[in-house]
C-alpha cells in the first residue's frame, strides 16, 4: 500500500510541486495489503520526481483518491467558469504494475478518441534517470461542454516506468483557449527527477512510491 | 526475447524451453547431421533415434508438453436463435502455460472448439505494421489453430525454434539449417498470429479520466483499469479492442451486483467493458461482460419475464431471488448513431469515460447516488435490448461447477475471448434473443 503524505490545498501563486518517489527493489506485498522490499530492509532509497505547477495559474488540489487496485490519483483542477470546464491535471502512482509498459499505454492510447480527435504524439522517450522507460503522449480533442458547446482542447501526458515497477502517470489537459494560464504542456513537461534520493520515513519498510503535495 | 536468443560468444543462458544448449546441441547434430544425410532423412525410426540422444542430454528437455489434455465433453445443439453475433464465445478455458506459451480453448455459440496458442513476445510476422512495432515494446501474440495436435505441435516447435536458430547461424555449410527439424521432429508451420496483445497490468487509464474531468468536475471514476488491448487482423485492416475493468461501484450501478461488492476473491462478480475500434478509430461494437454470482432474473426464471435486462434495475436487494454462477455477455453495435448515443448516455452514467464525443450526459453520478436514480440511461439502453435492438444481443450463461474431491469449486476471469472456467464445464447455456427472450439452445453434457 503505498504510503501518501497528504499536503493540502496548494495555495494560489505558489509552485507546487508532486514528488513522486520509487524504490528500486521489486516490492512484494504481503497479506497485509502493505508494501515491502524483497529483500526486507528498511529504508531503502528511490528517485524522486516532481513536476511544477505555473504558479499563477491557481490550481486547486482535490482530495486524493486510492483506487481498488491500490493506485494513488492526485489531482489538481483550476475551473474556468464555462459551463463546469475547467484545467485538470491528474497524478498517480501505481507500486507492482505488472502490465506490459510501454506497449499497451500506446496501444490503448492510439486505439481511438472519437471522429473530432486526433492523436499528435504517442511514443517513447529516453527514460529519464531513475526510471527504465518512458512514454509521451499529446492529443488534440473536442471538449464537449454541459451547454452543448464545443471547444477546442489538448491533453498531454508522461508516464514512466521505474526499476522496482511502479508505473508513475501524469496527465493535464484544458481548453486551447486557456492554455496560456493552465499551461498543461509545461506541467507535463517538467516531470524531471529531483536528483535526491526518496527514502521512507521513520525507517520503516519503504513504500514503492509517494505522492506529496507542497511548496518548493 | 533476446536473452533467449541471442548468442554473444559468452555462455549462453540455459532457454527456459528448448531443451539442450545449442552447443550441446550442436555437439550432437554435428555428428548425426552427417548420418542422417547420408541416411537421406527418410528413416523414421533413425530420427526418432536421433531425438532421443538429442532429448537425454538433458531429462526432460523434450517431453511432451505439460500441458494436460482435458475432455471438452459432448455437446447437443437444441436451438439456436441467429441475432446473436459470429464472434459469441461460450467458455474459453486456459488449459496451462509453459514459460512464455499458452494454451487455450474457446467453444462458440456452434459448439465449434477454437484453439489459440499465446505466446508473449514473438516476431509477429503476419501482424501489420503497427502490431509488430509495438511487439517491440512489449506484449504477445497469439494464433488460432484448427485442432489441439495443431496448436500443440505448435507449441513444441516454437519452444525448440531458438535453438535451431542458433545451430543454424554458427553452422557455416547450412546443413543443419536443412535437417534441423528433421532432427527435432516439430516444425514450426508459417502461420500467421491473429492478433497482437497487451497485458494492461490493471493500470490506469489517466488520459480517459483527464479527459474526462475537463468536462466537469466529477468524471471518470468508473474504470478500475486497463485490463487488456488487442490489434487483430479482421478482415485485412487491424482493429482495436481496449479492454476495462469496470469499478465495483459501476458494476453496482449497472444492476448486475450488489452495491459495495469490491473487487478480489470474495467479489461477487466482475465487470468487463470493452470496445472494438475500426483502424481509422471509429468505434465498432461494444461488450459488457459480467461474470459470477448474477440476478437470478437472467436465469432460467427469466424466461416468462418480458422485460429481463430491465427487470434488473426494478427491485431492491429485499426482492432479488437466489442468484447463479454464470456469465452475461452485452453486445451492442456502435455504428447505428443512436445507439452509439444511448450507450454512451449509459457508460457515462456508470462513471465511464469512453465514447467521449457521443452521448448527452458528460456528468457522470454524484457519488453516493442510488442505482436506482442513477439508472435512467442504464435503463434507457436495457430497454433497447429488450426491444430487440438490431445489432444488440445478451447472452447469458449458466456454469455447473465441478469439484474434483478435497478441491474447492471455483470460476476464475480471464481475456482471451471472455471467461476462463477453471475446473469446470458449462451445464447449459440458455441465449437471450432480444424481443424472444431466453432460449435454451444447448446441454453440454461432460
Amino acid at each position: 500500500m503505498h504510503r501518501v503524505r497528504a499536503a493540502g490545498a496548494v495555495p494560489a501563486g505558489l509552485l507546487a510541486a508532486l514528488t513522486l518517489a520509487a524504490c528500486g527493489p521489486s516490492p512484494v506485498p504481503t497479506s497485509s495489503g502493505r508494501t515491502t522490499t524483497a529483500g526486507g530492509a528498511a529504508g531503502t532509497p528511490g528517485v524522486s520526481f516532481s513536476f511544477t505547477l505555473p504558479a499563477s495559474a491557481g490550481y486547486r488540489q482535490e482530495p486524493d483518491q486510492i483506487t481498488e487496485s491500490g493506485a494513488t490519483v492526485r489531482r489538481w483542477l483550476l475551473p474556468l467558469g464555462v459551463a463546469g470546464t475547467g484545467c485538470v491535471v491528474l497524478a498517480a502512482e501505481q507500486s507492482d504494475y505488472q502490465g506490459s509498459f510501454p506497449a499497451v499505454q500506446l496501444a490503448a492510447f492510439g486505439a481511438a478518441r472519437g471522429p473530432g480527435s486526433e492523436v499528435v504524439r504517442n511514443e517513447p522517450l529516453p527514460p529519464p534517470s531513475g526510471a527504465v522507460a518512458a512514454i509521451e503522449q499529446e492529443l488534440r480533442f473536442v471538449l464537449r461542454r454541459s451547454d452543448r458547446g464545443t471547444a477546442p482542447a489538448r491533453l498531454y501526458a508522461r508516464q514512466y516506468l521505474t526499476p522496482g515497477r511502479t508505473l508513475i502517470s501524469l496527465n493535464a489537459a484544458g481548453p486551447d483557449d486557456a492554455a496560456g494560464r493552465c499551461r498543461p504542456e509545461a506541467v507535463v513537461a517538467s516531470l524531471l527527477p529531483t536528483g535526491r534520493e526518496y527514502t521512507a520515513p521513520g525507517g520503516s519498510a519503504p513504500s514503492t512510491g509517494s505522492v506529496t503535495g507542497g511548496t518548493p | 526475447m533476446r536473452a533467449a536468443t541471442g548468442w554473444s560468444g559468452g555462455r549462453r543462458p540455459v532457454l527456459p524451453d528448448a531443451g539442450p544448449s545449442a552447443a550441446r546441441y550442436l555437439v550432437v547434430l554435428v555428428g548425426i547431421g552427417v548420418t542422417l544425410a547420408t541416411a537421406g532423412l527418410s528413416a523414421p525410426s533413425l530420427g526418432a533415434a536421433v531425438r532421443g540422444s538429442v532429448c537425454s542430454q538433458r531429462p526432460g528437455s523434450c517431453a511432451p508438453a505439460a500441458i494436460p489434455s482435458v475432455p471438452v465433453g459432448s455437446c447437443r445443439l437444441l436451438s439456436h436463435a441467429d441475432p446473436v453475433t459470429e464472434d459469441a464465445v461460450i467458455f474459453t478455458d486456459e488449459l496451462g502455460r509453459s514459460s512464455r506459451l499458452s494454451l487455450s480453448r474457446t467453444i462458440d455459440k456452434f459448439g465449434i472448439v477454437h484453439w489459440f496458442v499465446r505466446q508473449d513476445g514473438g516476431a509477429g510476422l503476419g501482424l501489420e505494421g503497427r502490431a509488430r512495432k509495438l511487439l517491440a515494446l512489449g506484449g504477445g501474440q497469439v494464433t488460432e489453430f484448427d485442432s489441439e495436435l495443431a496448436a500443440r505441435e505448435y507449441l513444441l516447435a516454437t519452444a525448440h525454434q531458438p535453438v535451431k536458430q542458433d545451430l543454424a547461424a554458427m553452422d557455416a555449410s547450412g546443413v543443419l539449417a536443412r535437417v534441423g527439424d528433421s532432427v527435432d521432429g516439430h516444425r514450426l508451420d508459417g502461420r500467421q498470429p491473429s492478433a497482437y496483445f497487451a497485458q494492461g497490468g490493471n493500470g490506469l487509464d489517466l488520459a480517459a479520466q483527464t479527459q474526462a474531468a475537463v468536462a466537469g468536475p466529477a468524471a471518470g471514476d468508473g474504470l478500475a483499469g486497463l485490463a487488456e488491448v488487442k490489434i487483430d487482423q479482421g478482415s485485412g485492416r487491424g482493429g482495436t479492442t481496449v479492454y476495462h475493468w469496470l469499478t465495483a461501484a459501476a458494476g453496482a450501478r449497472f444492476g448486475l451486483f450488489p452495491s459495495g461488492s469490491t473487487l478480489g476473491p470474495t467479489a461477487p462478480g466482475l465487470t468487463l467493458l470493452s470496445i472494438r475500434y475500426d483502424q481509422d478509430g471509429n468505434p465498432e461494437r461494444l461488450t459488457i461482460e459480467a461474470a459470477g454470482s448474477l440476478p437470478a432474473r437472467l436465469g432460467p426464471a427469466a424466461r416468462a419475464e418480458p422485460d429481463v435486462m430491465s427487470g434488473l434495475l426494478a427491485g431492491g436487494p429485499e426482492v432479488e431471488p437466489d442468484r447463479f454462477t454464470g456469465r452475461v455477455v452485452m453486445t451492442v453495435g456502435l455504428t447505428d448513431r443512436g445507439l452509439l448515443e444511448l450507450t454512451a448516455d449509459a457508460l457515462h452514467e456508470l462513471g465511464v469515460p469512453v465514447l467521449p464525443d457521443a452521448g448527452s450526459l458528460p456528468a457522470p453520478p454524484v457519488a453516493g447516488t442510488t442505482p436506482a436514480a442513477a439508472s435512467t440511461a442504464v435503463r434507457r439502453l436495457y430497454q433497447a435490448l429488450d426491444d430487440g435492438a438490431e445489432g444488440a444481443s445478451v447472452t447469458v450463461n449458466t456454469y455447473q461447477l465441478r469439484r474434483a474431491a478435497g478441491q474447492r469449486s471455483a470460476v476464475a476471469l480471464g481475456l482471451q475471448g471472455g471467461l476462463t472456467v477453471t475446473g469446470a464445464l458449462p451445464a447449459a447455456d440458455f441465449y437471450y434473443s432480444p424481443g424472444q427472450g431466453f432460449v435454451k439452445w444447448r446441454e453440454c453434457t461432460g
